[in-house]
């Protein structure tokens, strides 16, 4: 019996472990830092493709109902993750307002869609906030017709 | 206290002095005999100090058993906001609940009786976690972010009285634009479930008839944070007006965002803010709470908010544990467990009121108690009782700071700056630290002894129905100009009736008017609301003024070299 007791003991610890892991591995991963979001992106840039989408979008606006199949995505990208925030995204392109928006890339990517593409004036500025909070305020070059690229 | 003699004795004044007669106390009898002012000693009689009570989130006598569902069918949630329509395809219906239980653990049979529902939901958060722990909106990893678990703190004690309390993941509506009438939709779906789920009638393969007869869905509340303290008043709204017949009667938004502008008229709503939040940084909460109760419409509802100093977004939220807030500055920053210690206490303490019927803690919402042991926080409430009668609102297109509410005429003496404004961050405001969305009265003062005086017409002299003077007050953030960093405001209210007999009370000696949160970059002018017993003003000494007739309302701006304040919602109140 002597000679079993460190084994038992043995499996004893090794059975408590396992039910310890177990139930740390149940608990939601923790973020556990500062982070400032009322602040600019870092190394934020911009990007422009005209996309012919392969299925048409059927968009409402105002109670209007149209299908889209032709549409302008920008795509801001950040060496730092985008954060996700209470206050929706708003990327400004001369006096056009985008909404409507999906993060890529592990966040590292905001993709704006525009659906009525000769609303991009060419040289309009262009910058990103978090509604209203101006500290969030990110420039980005001007759009440049010339350099939207087709995909 | 000051006051001023003048006029006839009335008839009240041979009641009270019976009742001082009646009573030998050395301090009451030297009040009464006394014409000199004694601040103090005044101010303790005619106002308690505010009552000591016990956390109202301290675990209640059922025990707590717990559950959840994340139903195989998925749904489709169409929605319009802001002139935009959006379809979201495979909407999980998905949440945890706690509940009163026989006994205490997962899925137990349900204590007897009905039980008051309660739904909570969360805001916009990334979804998803990834190797490296972070939440993020994507590439899917199979590990989603349990968003709605970050509640359980309050469920638990919740479900401990008496509440079957649910949170609701929201998930599929993160990481996208708006989204908040869909919020609301989700929520209403989800109260459809549970109206099934109570019926004995319906088949039920979620829970096999567990909450059969145990769910009252006469008394429904809903609380949200962030874009869910908004989703819930567009889920209120919306079964108002698409007759959906939930009776919701609570709604209690933790910092909720306002992209919609909605406004409330008829239910109980409670807003819980806090002063360092590094997100909804503008305090969008305090909109909704100012819409509410609209003039037209001001006696369907009370309304409450707190304004948590040191207080930041994300930690409300337990799954949410970055902190947002306002870094290296606030000077008294809470700890993550102390914020949601407020959380729980004023969450439980609003929804026992509105939902059970037992208002023992009405009044940390008014100010006429504490909560010792949720110190160190500190919050600044508003509170507007549904039984009042405005004075002043400040409404007045075009603005008229000369004109009440009542049709009397206002006064300024020697007020510098003097004028109706806008209290909000879009134009027309006075300066650019109000978040609001009313308007109010400015005063500034560099010279003591400035005045505003408020003429109450004959039709509404008889105030004997009320309790209070209550009105909103804020130190109007000037860089120190006027008002010095750092230092808390004071000045006198003066009751005066038509005999021209008048009693002041210095306001500091009932409630703090305090200096703005520390936010550089955005600082807040917040307006909180002061409620004045009107005992204060007629019962010491008999001397006082007679509140059957009351003829002016004074703002004497006497304690202070110099100030700036921002008034609003001037009333007599319960």
């Amino acid at each position: 019996m002597r000679k079993r007791l460190p084994i038992i003991s043995l499996a004893i610890f090794g059975f408590g472990f396992c039910v310890i892991a177990s139930a740390q591995e149940k608990q939601p991963p923790k973020e556990k830092h500062a982070v400032v979001l009322r602040q600019p992106l870092k190394e934020a840039r911009l990007e422009v493709a005209r996309v012919r989408l392969k299925k048409p979008a059927e968009v409402v606006e105002q109670g209007v109902k149209r299908e889209v199949s032709v549409v302008l995505e920008f795509r801001v990208t950040s060496s730092q993750a985008i954060p996700v925030r209470a206050l929706d995204p708003v990327l400004v392109v001369g006096d056009v307002s985008l909404r409507e928006y999906r993060y890529e890339d592990h966040d590292r990517a905001l993709v704006f869609t525009l659906y009525d593409p000769e609303k991009a004036k060419d040289g309009a500025t262009v910058y990103l906030q978090f509604g209203n909070d101006a500290a969030s305020r990110t420039e980005l070059q001007s759009f440049r017709a010339s350099e939207v690229k087709e995909s | 206290m000051n006051r001023s003699r003048g006029g006839s004795h009335r008839p009240f004044y041979l009641a009270a002095l019976v009742l001082l007669l009646l009573n030998s106390t050395a301090s009451f009898s030297a009040l009464v005999t006394d014409d000199e002012h004694d601040d103090e000693h005044e101010g303790r009689l005619c106002r308690h100090k505010p009552d000591n009570i016990q956390d109202p989130s301290r675990p209640g006598p059922h025990h707590v058993a717990t559950t959840s569902y994340n139903l195989p069918n998925t749904i489709t949630i169409t929605a319009t906001e802001g002139g935009s329509t959006t379809t979201d395809t495979n909407v999980h219906l998905w949440a945890v609940v706690y509940y009163p239980g026989l006994s205490s653990g997962a899925n137990k049979p349900v204590a007897p009786g009905k039980h008051p529902l309660v739904v909570y939901l969360h805001g916009n958060h990334g979804i998803w976690i990834d190797s490296g722990g972070n939440h993020t909106c994507g590439p899917p990893t199979g590990n989603p972010v349990p968003n709605h678990e970050g509640y359980n703190y309050i469920l638990e004690r919740l479900a401990s009285h008496g509440f079957i309390a649910v949170s609701i993941n929201a998930n599929d509506l993160n990481c996208k634009g708006g989204r908040i009438v869909a919020r609301g939709k989700l929520i209403l779906q989800h109260l459809g479930l549970w109206k099934d789920w109570n019926d004995p009638a319906k088949p039920d393969p979620t829970f096999n008839g567990r909450f059969h007869h145990h769910v009252d869905m006469d008394r429904i509340g809903l609380a949200g944070h962030s874009r869910g303290g908004e989703g819930i008043v567009s889920a209120y709204l919306e079964n108002q007006s698409s007759g959906f017949g939930f009776h919701i009667k609570a709604l209690h938004s933790i910092s909720p965002v306002d992209f919609d502008s909605f406004v409330l008229v008829d239910v109980p709503y409670y807003v819980l803010m806090g002063a360092a939040d590094g997100d909804v940084w503008d305090l969008e909460g305090a909109r909704i709470y100012d819409r509410a109760a609209p003039r037209t419409n001001a006696h369907k509802m009370p309304k409450m908010q707190s304004y948590l100093y040191g207080a930041n977004h994300n930690w409300f939220n337990t799954v949410w544990s970055q902190d947002e807030g306002w870094p290296s500055f606030g000077p008294n920053r809470l700890t993550d467990v102390q914020q949601r210690d407020v959380e729980r206490a004023m969450g439980t303490a609003f929804f026992r009121e509105y939902l059970q019927g037992l208002g023992a803690e009405h009044a940390i919402f008014t100010g006429d108690a504490v909560v010792p042991t949720l110190a160190p926080a500190q919050f600044y409430r508003s509170y507007q009782d549904p039984k009042h009668i405005a004075v002043d609102d400040f409404e007045d297109a075009p603005p008229n700071p000369l004109s009440n509410s009542l049709g009397g005429a206002n006064t300024n003496i020697s007020l510098s700056s003097f004028g109706e404004f806008t209290f909000s961050e879009f134009g027309g405001a006075f300066n650019n630290t109000f978040f609001q969305d009313t308007h109010g009265l400015i005063g500034g003062w560099s010279t003591q002894g400035a005045e505003f005086i408020l003429n109450v017409p004959p039709a509404n002299k008889d105030v004997t129905v009320y309790r209070y003077v209550s009105f909103r007050v804020t130190q109007v953030f000037d860089s120190g100009a006027l008002n010095p960093i750092g230092q808390t405001e004071d000045f006198d209210v003066g009751l005066e009736d038509t005999n021209g007999n008048s009693t002041s009370v210095k306001v500091s000696q009932f409630d703090v008017i305090p200096f703005s949160y520390d936010r550089p970059g955005g600082e807040a002018s917040m307006l909180q609301t002061i409620r004045l017993g009107l005992a204060c003003f007629y019962c010491a000494e008999h001397k006082g003024m007679d509140i059957h007739s009351v003829a002016k309302i004074h703002f004497r701006f006497n304690r202070k070299p110099t100030g700036l304040v921002g008034l609003d919602d001037l009333q007599f109140s319960r």
